[in-house]
């Protein structure tokens, strides 16, 4: 292990239904999104970080900008470098919006942090001493048509289409693709791009498990399965919530678990989903106690916010076999993750 | 091993104005191994009250509504929070929020630990005295008690009887309504004249990891609105 690489890993953050994922190298930061509560507040101050080298809004959607105000306004984080995905569908008009221009300037004034308002970055601007980082998606194509531009279906592209998709990685370590709500148009497009090379050891999935926009089940399936073999991961986490939807969909866990069976791809969800269990289940075993998880209180966690470790021998999840534990001792043979028949009687795609 | 040696804090003053509670409450924490302190205020002096609770107790269990047939004009909200300015652990609890939430909410800052009546079981009450001793002697929060600075937006100003609520949209807290805030939380001079605060983005210091909005607080309001018109051209 190169030296000062000893401390560099990652924490996809248990926010409910969004995303939120700390990248720590020694005492800097990488930020990802940044969702619903003050878990991304929590953590740097957990690390004891609170230089942030650079903070990227995929989209401006309110699960993955959430806590972006609060962030900037916080006297004892200094953020150098906010990323901010360009959505003119957004409405400059909302008290978030609003808050936000007054967080923003609040920050500028006090650490001057620099801001760009882009869809494509260079993805070198975002990095830190050891983590580098790749811009995926959105392709030069996308962004040129733009959020709200016709398609050839009849329809029109969403911000989804539009959102920032990273690869962040240690060189001679391991990586991570992180997904955002990216939805077929786009994916399509990046699968598609003999250019881009997108394996990775980790790849924290598109829109929290949930459909992108294809249309049939058997579609989302073909997709999940497509994008999974693309990245060819050891690990897929689901950055989901119980409260509204039923993430991850059984299609996009079919279409991920038949990417590859040998060996088989870790699922890791950061709630139960209801497709696994009907009720939360309080047992903070499962959890790894040096994070904080918006579902901890509730029972709604399934791994909660869950630790990767981008660099060393060790195992990628430090805590995964708790949580595989947890699953099969509370959940049983038919959670998501597990589930034998998922894969071999459900399936759509050969 | 009791609740009461597990959380080393071994006798307990309960307070409120109804006798019948205070009985309720006296058995279940001498099952839990407890030793207990009637506290039933009878004096409108705050001050003697908090005397007899920290000469005689290690901790206090304070009902929210002390009012009834005496002589008190302050709530227990106000007891706690005087309690925790002298670092004294407590945990306030109450059976109807209602009418008093905005009581509360003005102490909330102040009010380490808060229960509803219906939940004082004695797990529930060693736990909240264990986030109260860390909070007020330890200075370590509860997560969901840490307070992040953010913007707030004052939506509207709403008097009820002679109370004035401005009501603020939070920036980073999970709930899309805005949330009651006394006007007299405001700095100066939005406090004397909250009308002029609506429409305007102030920074305040919330807990936002709270999910129940009655267990927000309201600290460190600002007296310069945030510069919301424009992004500042950066250095």
């Amino acid at each position: 292990m190169p030296p000062g690489t000893e401390n560099i890993h990652a924490v996809v953050l248990d926010v409910g239904h969004g995303n939120a994922a700390v990248f720590i190298d020694g005492d800097e930061a990488l930020v990802v999104d940044a969702g619903a509560g003050d878990l991304v507040t929590d953590t740097l101050e957990r690390y004891g970080v609170s230089d942030v080298a650079a903070l990227v809004i995929s989209h401006r959607h309110h699960d993955h900008t959430s806590e972006l105000p609060a962030l900037l306004s916080n006297p004892d984080i200094r953020i150098k470098k906010l990323f901010l995905n360009a959505d003119p569908s957004r409405q400059p008009s909302s008290a978030f919006e609003t808050q936000l221009r007054g967080a923003l300037n609040d920050s500028i004034r006090r650490n001057g942090t620099q801001y760009q308002q882009a869809n494509v970055t260079l993805g070198e601007e975002m990095g830190t001493e050891n983590l580098s980082v790749e811009v995926l998606s959105p392709t030069a194509e996308l962004c040129l048509a733009g959020v709200g531009s016709p398609t050839d279906a009849g329809g029109v592209l969403h911000a989804h289409a539009l959102a920032v998709v990273l690869r962040v990685g240690v060189d001679g370590g391991r990586s991570m693709v992180m997904g955002a709500d990216l939805d077929h148009h786009g994916l399509r497009g990046l699968i598609e791009d003999t250019d881009v090379d997108l394996k990775a050891d980790v790849l924290v999935y598109p829109h929290h498990g949930g459909l992108a926009g294809v249309g049939t089940e058997r579609g989302e399936e073909e997709l999940a399965k497509e994008l999974t073999a693309a990245v060819d991961p050891e690990a897929v986490i689901v950055s989901n919530g119980r409260e509204r939807y039923a993430n991850p969909r059984r299609e996009i866990v079919r279409g991920v678990r038949k990417a590859r069976t040998v060996p088989p791809i870790r699922l890791v969800c950061t709630q139960l989903s209801k497709e696994c269990l009907a009720e939360v289940v309080r047992d903070d075993r499962r959890l790894d106690e040096t994070l904080s998880s918006l579902g901890a209180e509730t029972g709604a966690s399934c791994s909660g916010s869950i630790r990767v470790d981008l660099v060393g021998e060790g195992p990628l999840l430090p805590k995964g076999a708790q949580h595989l534990e947890f699953v099969i001792d509370t959940v049983g043979g038919s959670a998501l993750c597990v589930n034998a028949e998922l894969v071999v009687n459900e399936s759509s795609v050969d | 091993m009791t609740v009461a040696e597990r959380t080393s804090l071994h006798r307990i003053a309960v307070v409120d104005d109804e006798e019948d509670v205070v009985r309720v409450l006296e058995r279940r924490l001498v099952r839990a191994g407890y030793e207990v302190q009637r506290v039933i205020p009878q004096t409108p002096d705050l001050s003697a009250v908090l005397a007899e609770i920290m000469g005689g107790s290690d901790a206090c269990l304070c009902d929210h509504d002390l009012r009834g047939g005496h002589q008190v004009d302050f709530s227990g909200a106000e007891v706690v929070a005087a309690l925790t300015e002298n670092h004294f652990p407590s945990v306030l609890f109450t059976g109807v929020l209602s009418a008093e939430r905005y009581v509360i909410r003005r102490n909330m800052a102040r009010i380490p630990a808060f229960l509803p009546r219906d939940e004082l079981d004695p797990t529930r009450i060693a736990r909240a005295l264990a986030e109260s001793v860390a909070e007020v002697r330890e200075g370590r929060r509860a997560p969901r008690r840490r307070g992040r600075r953010t913007p707030v937006t004052i939506v509207n100003l709403r008097v009820t009887g002679t109370e004035s609520l401005v009501e603020g949209l939070v920036a980073g807290w999970p709930g899309s309504e805005p949330v009651g805030i006394p006007a007299d939380l405001l700095a100066d001079p939005w406090r004397s004249e909250p009308a002029n605060a609506v429409g305007r983005t102030f920074f305040a210091t919330i807990n936002l990891g709270e999910s129940d909005p009655d267990h927000l607080y309201f600290e460190d309001f600002e007296s310069e609105p945030a510069q919301t018109d424009e992004l500042l051209t950066p250095e």
